[in-house]
């Protein structure tokens, strides 16, 4: 889900490979071959990215930002996991929603507390899910759904 | 091929006493695939008589990895004599202006094929091999048993001496220095790596990329255990961790293959692992060396995409790598029970 570079990215490196195998006057060598194949296969998972993922990043991130606003007042750095969670409140870039959730986990490791430590809890929950979803949904479109 | 790549070849075969006199290199020829090694297959005939094979192993430039290729070869060198199938190796050319764009050495071209672990054709003929004969289940539990069991005295030197906390700071420091995006899983991960380093240690020579894909099989028999790139002394528990992975079984998103990595079953293959080094190993101590592995891949994935982001190579596979990250995080998750 906030996996490096964004799909905009990656449609724009498509273009290289493509350009070069258009333009051969030659027969196509196997890396170039490769080339093209690592692109069909990238146009699948980015389908698959597009289509079923990134639709998900809004209720992930809201998820994330609820978790956080369940940190007791009494834990030191309460105050900025509630302005973290109001920036993920207000994200629908899945690789913002890492950044802010990885300085969230930076506060909660570095109070150690019990509480902190059951909010850790809740936001890897959430992780957990995030990566669940996004797994299972490029997973069916790429290689299959499992037969029951 | 270049002129001048072929008369860097027959001078290093030549150095070692591998050419004779009149004999020259008729082929050389690029093979596929190669991250951080390009390797390239030179044909030596003579007279017109019957070719001579030899593989050319090349670190390029802008490689995926910074890995010591000299080192490498003395690995290789070291291997000879010893009960480890791996190819002898000829003669290096160290100069990094060489006309491949990077120094190389010459080795023995052996025969065989490496399963592709990812394709359902392999992976079934390497079922069969499990459900059959057992030749490369075998052979691969025998070799890593010896590659474990090699006397200190054998290894190279110069070759790093990496404890556990070592291995993670290296891979950290790739991430860290790589990344485009933070990541919390991979965060929690290094941090779960330094609540689970194993309390006891269990030195050798690490392999450091030991899988099917990286073997020669022929006739249903290992014949070389190649790409020792990344290898170290140290906890020869990481070989055992990395194997044991689920992408080591072909996993891209889902599991695909009840095997080990593709070709025996865990618990097989761990007694009788421990059978043959004398030490019992458990799936349970695997953990945090499954978890080490992880990052490993990750790292290498994280650098990757950087490197194309970056300018440094316009080699599409490098932005699929993103495409890695999903599964491995889903293993991660599991790992630290989430």
């Amino acid at each position: 889900m906030w996996n490096p570079l964004t799909p905009a990215d990656v449609v724009a490196a498509m273009g290289d490979p493509a350009q070069a195998a258009a333009r051969s006057a030659e027969e196509l060598t196997d890396w170039e071959r490769g080339q093209l194949l690592s692109v069909y296969s990238a146009t699948r998972h980015l389908a698959a990215e597009l289509g079923g993922v990134e639709p998900h990043v809004r209720a992930v991130a809201d998820e994330l930002a609820a978790a956080l606003r369940s940190a007791p007042p009494v834990l030191s750095a309460a105050a900025a996991l509630a302005a973290l969670a109001a920036r993920l409140e207000a994200t629908g870039d899945p690789r913002a929603v890492a950044g802010l959730t990885c300085e969230a986990l930076d506060l909660l490791r570095a109070d150690g507390s019990a509480s902190a430590d059951t909010v850790r809890g809740d936001v890897r929950a959430a992780l957990k899910r995030a990566v669940e979803l996004e797994v299972g949904i490029l997973a069916d479109a790429i290689e299959g759904t499992v037969p029951a | 091929m270049s002129d001048e790549r072929i008369a860097a070849v027959e001078c290093v075969l030549r150095d070692a006493g591998q050419l004779a006199v009149g004999a020259h290199v008729e082929r050389l020829e690029q093979l596929q695939g190669g991250w951080s090694r390009h390797s390239y297959v030179a044909d030596v005939t003579q007279d017109g008589g019957p070719s001579r094979r030899h593989i050319v192993r090349v670190r390029p430039p802008g490689a995926l990895l910074d890995t010591d290729l000299e080192l490498e070869y003395r690995v290789f060198g070291a291997l000879e004599n010893t009960a480890v199938r791996a190819p002898l190796v000829h003669g290096i050319e160290r100069a990094a202006d060489s006309p491949f764009g990077g120094p190389f050495f010459v080795m023995e071209f052996l025969p065989g094929a490496a399963p592709n672990m990812y394709g359902r054709e392999d992976q079934a003929r390497l079922a069969a091999d499990w459900a059959g004969p057992r030749g490369i289940a075998t052979d691969m539990v025998t070799t890593l048993a010896a590659i474990h069991g090699l006397d200190a005295a054998a290894l190279p030197d110069g070759i790093p001496q990496l404890a556990f906390g070592d291995v993670t700071a290296r891979w950290r420091a790739v991430y860290e220095d790589r990344r485009i995006v933070r990541d919390p899983v991979i965060e929690e991960a290094f941090d779960w790596l330094a609540e689970h380093a194993p309390a006891d240690r269990r030195d050798g020579l690490v392999h450091g990329d030991f899988r099917i894909g990286n073997t020669l099989i022929a006739d249903g028999r290992l014949t070389a255990m190649l790409d020792w790139e990344l290898a170290y002394a140290g906890d020869v528990r990481f070989d055992l961790g990395y194997l044991v992975l689920a992408r080591a079984a072909g996993k891209h998103l889902r599991r695909r293959t009840g095997l080990m990595g593709t070709f025996a079953q865990e618990e097989w293959f761990l007694e009788r692992y421990g059978e043959l080094t004398g030490t019992p190993v458990t799936a349970q101590e695997l953990r945090p060396f499954q978890m080490l592995s992880i990052t490993m891949l990750l790292a290498t994935q994280v650098t990757a995409v950087w490197m194309h982001a970056n300018g440094r190579t316009t080699d599409f596979r490098m932005v699929w790598a993103r495409y890695s990250f999903p599964g491995l995080r889903d293993d991660m998750v599991r790992l630290m029970q989430w």
